[in-house]
């Protein structure tokens, strides 16, 4: 879902076809690299079906983590910058003109914070390490990524069928 | 950087002469290698036109346009083969680097070594028929006792540390490889990485201690080193070379440490190559050990996949490969590592640093 983007794969498709296939396509580097841009225009079109489902069932779930890690930090006090960049993120609204792209910077902005947010509180674990909150807080966004992971995964499985070079 | 793809023989063959001497030689074959994303390889083909008893046989290395696939640079790879030429260590040994920008043919440095005749494919060695089983434990056999070689070396009379850092102590070593790859993702990183962020708190609270701190290859075994007659005639790509625990060679052995099993019993596994090895060295290495770094592993496939897809960002070099290695070998490395997290790959033997109360069950997402 995150990179490459689907423009990312069509300008590498070009690029691999124009310096690497067409000035010998019967060569074995044609050949070879003939394998793996089969297989990552399957991953294309996989994208071009399913990322833009994948990308808000993802947003809706990382705000609600990065809400429960916000509403642990104000809690307990003592890091208003990590609080105040995750409200900031959270308070986001869309500033058009194009939705789509707007949803994947948002996402994307919204990604950053998680990881940063993730970074914070490993520092906090010494403090904060056996309070409720603070576990519940690491356990959503540890299962986020992981649900994260199998959403990412529809676009990986069915596409990549071939030898990959 | 620009330029042509493409090197031509005729400039090839006009640098060298410029650098051996007016018709010294002679480029009579230029191909260049489909495998490998990270450098560059050609292979060529020499005739000493002036009597000088140099290789027939060459390689040039350059980087790839585009980012570095693998954040060392060329220099560095060229300064470990010649300390490694200074040792019994088979390798193809280096010539000389150009960095002169009026030599590099199209901005790009580039090094020369001797390529040694063989081929990095063994046929049969990865056929799971019985009738190949000798075999394929024989070549295991040879990889184990070549990587021993590599683990014997003296790196501190050679001076290795002043290329790689060393572990602090031996409980050092997987914190070590975890400070190099994080403080490298941190050069370049341009898309969020929170799986990244998360397991790296797992990483360090569960690096096990080395037996002794060694010179470690990196990625080894099939596809990575010349054979000829089943044997390893060189060692090849040292890009990932590094100090530490000998257990992290064992997590990065492709094909060549095979489980066999025939009529319900275990006749080569990875603990009999850990046997075989502390046989030859001494040093006993265990799996659980090995499988850490397996996870080490994934996080620096991760992030030199990541450091690949640089270039197809930015438009210098948007090859296909690239994009493929950050998208399905990124996601499968991801999710071994977020799964060794839940206990999910290694035996249920750890969930984190968020352990349960006394009595508590934590229910996750896999429960």
């Amino acid at each position: 879902m995150l990179r490459p983007t689907p423009e990312e794969v069509l300008k590498s498709i070009s690029y691999t076809f124009d310096t690497l296939i067409r000035p010998d396509p019967a060569g074995a580097m044609a050949l070879s690299y003939s394998l793996t841009v089969s297989n990552m225009l399957r991953q294309l079109l996989l994208t071009m079906q399913h990322e833009e489902a994948a990308i808000t069932g993802d947003t809706a779930e990382l705000r609600q983590v990065l809400d429960q890690a916000l509403r642990f930090l104000n809690t307990v006090g003592g890091s208003p910058a990590m609080a105040s960049m995750i409200k900031q993120a959270l308070d986001a609204t869309y500033s058009g003109p194009a939705p789509a792209k707007w949803a994947r910077e948002n996402w994307r902005a919204l990604r950053g914070t998680l990881q940063k947010t993730i970074e914070h509180l490993q520092g906090l674990r010494d403090q904060h390490g056996k309070r409720d909150d603070y576990r519940a807080a690491r356990l959503a966004m540890r299962d986020y990524l992981d649900r994260s992971l199998e959403r990412e995964r529809i676009l990986i499985d069915g596409a990549f069928t071939l030898a990959r070079r | 950087m620009s330029g042509p793809l493409t090197l031509d023989r005729e400039t090839l063959e006009a640098y060298l002469n410029r650098r051996w001497g007016s018709n010294a030689v002679r480029v009579v074959e230029l191909v260049r290698f489909t495998r490998g994303v990270s450098r560059e390889t050609w292979g060529f083909e020499i005739e000493n036109l002036d009597g000088v008893d140099r290789p027939k046989s060459l390689i040039l290395r350059r980087p790839i346009e585009g980012s570095v696939y693998i954040p060392r640079t060329l220099r560095w790879e060229y300064d470990i083969a010649a300390l490694l030429a200074k040792t019994n260590v088979p390798i193809a040994h280096p010539l000389f680097y150009e960095d002169d920008p009026a030599y590099a043919f199209d901005g790009r440095e580039f090094f020369i070594r001797e390529q040694i005749q063989g081929s990095w494919n063994v046929p049969n060695a990865v056929d799971p028929d019985p009738r190949y089983d000798a075999h394929r434990i024989a070549i295991s056999k040879e990889m184990v006792s070549k990587l021993a070689m590599v683990h014997t070396v003296d790196w501190k009379a050679l001076g290795f540390e002043k290329l790689v850092e060393a572990p602090e102590s031996l409980e050092d070593s997987g914190p070590r490889s975890i400070r190099q790859i994080y403080r490298e993702l941190a050069e370049f990183q341009f898309e969020p990485q929170p799986v990244l962020a998360e397991v790296k708190e797992w990483l360090l609270d569960n690096a096990p201690k080395a037996p002794k701190i060694v010179l470690l290859k990196g990625t080894n075994g099939m596809g990575e080193e010349v054979f000829r007659d089943n044997k390893i005639v060189a060692l090849s790509d040292w890009e990932q070379c590094s100090l530490g625990d000998p257990a992290q060679d064992f997590a990065r052995t492709q094909d060549l440490l095979p489980h066999i099993e025939r009529n319900g019993k275990v006749i080569w596994s990875m603990q009999h190559a850990l046997d075989y090895y502390e046989e030859i060295t001494g040093t006993r290495v265990t799996e659980a050990a090995v499988d850490y770094y397996r996870l080490i592993g994934c996080v620096d496939g991760a992030v030199y996949f990541h450091s690949a897809l640089q270039s197809v960002a930015d438009g210098s070099e948007p090859n296909i490969r690239r994009a493929y290695l950050a998208t399905e070998l990124s996601h499968n490395f991801l999710r071994k590592l977020l799964n060794a997290v839940y206990g999910r790959d290694i035996g249920g033997q750890a969930f984190g640093t968020l352990e349960a109360k006394e009595g508590e069950t934590i229910v996750t997402a896999d429960a």
